[in-house]
């Protein structure tokens, strides 16, 4: 009988009101849109930093060097790094590229800093007709106009119109548990395009190994939205794909500093007690591992989830993100007891001698308790 | 693993909103209730996408959304209406044909449990991840809520 009602109840199971559906798509498509207005915002100060540096490359260097690393994190926010990053950067990079018939592969030059590896790809088509992106559902008028199109087309129309196919570019590094994602990208003046490429953590080991990225290319097929105007989404429904790949070896390097503390900093808003803090620092960034224990259930429940611990320097104000931005809290028990949250900072020249936390519910945007947490004292 | 972009989103929404839906529908019991909590997770969610760090962790995380946009809802109407929700069996809800009726009408904190590991097919884990719940908890629970609804199934019968 238990086992016919557990049947029953996957087979039975209700249906959502009519319209739902077009509702969640609705809102869905609102996201999107606010999302690419967002983009296409940050997009135009990018896009006056990248005209800046694309005139400071082409004074420094040859017009034909294109887009090295430096100029890719530099034409980003959140991009200040330390000079000697500089010295990481490896030029000749030792690489074996194996193109597809749409497109071949190129390692400008990399730099792996003890935590990260950062790439500079130059992706060329190699058909007149294809147009390289990284696969967003749209491309705006300032992206366009980077290859340029008129900067009142979007691609979608300029794609329809010249008979050319978009591609979306996707890399995967053949390292497992380490993804690398496309940061930025640039359209040049050929067409190529130049990414930024930033892997996950990768152990000092992992580098000695040959590494490859295999990039997946898929013909985006333009679909109009009846219901929207002027609004095209590409999707990737029966699009067609090719596979190309890059082996390369980079230089080993190790991190600048690290410091680690056990602490003991009570949280008692939020439940939780802060027991150790470690510090990386590296030219591109600052890594900062928080570890604490939920010391009170109750109170720790009612963040719902949302509990983030925020860094402010001497002065009260906001650490900035750097290269990498963002970063990820998760249970590193089975109990759910104890927790990690790790955070990408701006690159520091010295880490500081103490840390200022605050912790923060991102639901409700409150902060509570703050902490000055002495990384000097042992 | 694979990082978190707006297609992958959209397409794993779609996917997961009907059970979303449904989760909802047995907190909130109200169709118009339901919907907003499905709608607030679904932007909840997309507020976070960049801090999830693979698609396969999306579903999990709307439902966890879901969960909780019904938790505000079921604040907010405990202050509007300052009375708590009974834990004797309701009358069956109109939203829901056999099984699911009498399911919708066991005490919350049986439905909910009983919904989502058996109705939407999740986990134990899982389940008491969503719920906050020890996991022996979600286990009874899941338990007890299966013998009420078996008792009021052959009540019918």
């Amino acid at each position: 009988m238990r086992q016919e009602i557990i049947n029953r109840m996957q087979t039975e199971r209700p249906v959502p009101p009519e319209g739902f559906e077009a509702r969640q798509d609705t809102l869905l498509n609102g996201l999107i849109q606010k999302e690419e207005m967002k983009m296409k915002k940050k997009m135009s100060a990018g896009l006056v930093l990248a005209l800046l540096i694309m005139l400071i490359a082409i004074t420094a260097f040859a017009s034909t060097n294109g887009f090295g690393l430096l100029e890719l994190l530099a034409a980003r926010q959140n991009s200040a790094v330390l000079p000697e990053a500089n010295d990481l950067v490896e030029k000749n990079i030792s690489q074996a590229s194996v193109p597809c018939e749409w497109a071949d592969f190129e390692i400008r030059d990399a730099a792996y800093d003890g935590l990260n590896l950062y790439l500079a790809v130059v992706v060329r088509p190699l058909q007149d007709h294809l147009i390289l992106t990284d696969g967003g559902v749209s491309q705006t008028a300032d992206r366009v106009r980077g290859l340029g199109i008129d900067g009142e087309e979007k691609l979608f129309d300029y794609c329809v119109r010249n008979n050319a196919v978009a591609l979306s570019v996707s890399p995967v590094l053949n390292v497992e548990d380490c993804d690398v994602w496309m940061s930025d990208w640039v359209w040049e003046a050929d067409g190529s395009m130049s990414c930024l490429l930033i892997s996950e953590e990768l152990p000092p080991e992992k580098i000695k190994e040959e590494l490859a990225i295999t990039f997946n290319l898929r013909s985006m097929l333009p679909m109009e939205q009846p219901d929207r105007e002027n609004w095209q989404f590409f999707t990737y429904a029966q699009s067609e794909k090719q596979q190309g790949m890059l082996k390369f070896s980079v230089k080993e390097n190790g991190v600048r500093e690290t410091v680690t503390r056990e602490v003991e900093a009570d949280f008692p808003s939020v439940g939780v007690s802060v027991n150790r803090v470690e510090m990386v620092s590296t030219a591109f960034g600052t890594r900062v591992s928080l570890d604490y224990t939920v010391v009170d259930a109750e109170k720790y429940c009612m963040t719902e989830g949302g509990l983030w611990f925020e860094y402010m320097d001497r002065d009260g104000n906001r650490i900035e993100g750097g290269v990498i931005g963002g970063g990820t809290a998760g249970a590193v028990d089975e109990n759910k007891q104890q927790y990690r949250q790790t955070e990408y900072l701006t690159a520091m020249e010295k880490l500081p001698g103490e840390l200022t936390v605050r912790a923060y519910i991102c639901w409700t945007k409150e902060r509570y308790e703050t902490r000055v947490i002495d990384l000097n004292a042992k | 693993m694979q990082r978190m972009e707006s297609d992958d989103f959209v397409k794993t929404v779609k996917a997961c909103s009907a059970s979303m839906f449904r989760v909802a529908y047995g907190m909130l019991r109200n169709n118009a209730d339901a919907e907003d909590a499905v709608s607030n997770a679904v932007e909840a969610a997309f507020s976070h996408l960049k801090k999830i760090r693979s698609p396969q962790a999306l579903p999990a995380y709307l439902m966890c959304c879901t969960v909780n946009a019904c938790h505000e809802v079921l604040r907010q109407r405990r202050r509007e209406v300052a009375t708590a929700f009974s834990e004797e069996m309701s009358p069956p809800c109109s939203n829901g044909a056999g099984v699911w009726e009498y399911l919708h009408a066991l005490p919350e904190k049986y439905r909910l449990p009983l919904m989502l590991r058996y109705g939407e097919d999740w986990p134990l884990n899982d389940v008491a991840h969503f719920l906050r719940l020890p996991k022996g908890t979600a286990s009874s629970r899941i338990s007890r809520g299966l013998d009420m609804l078996k008792r009021e199934l052959e009540k019918e019968e």
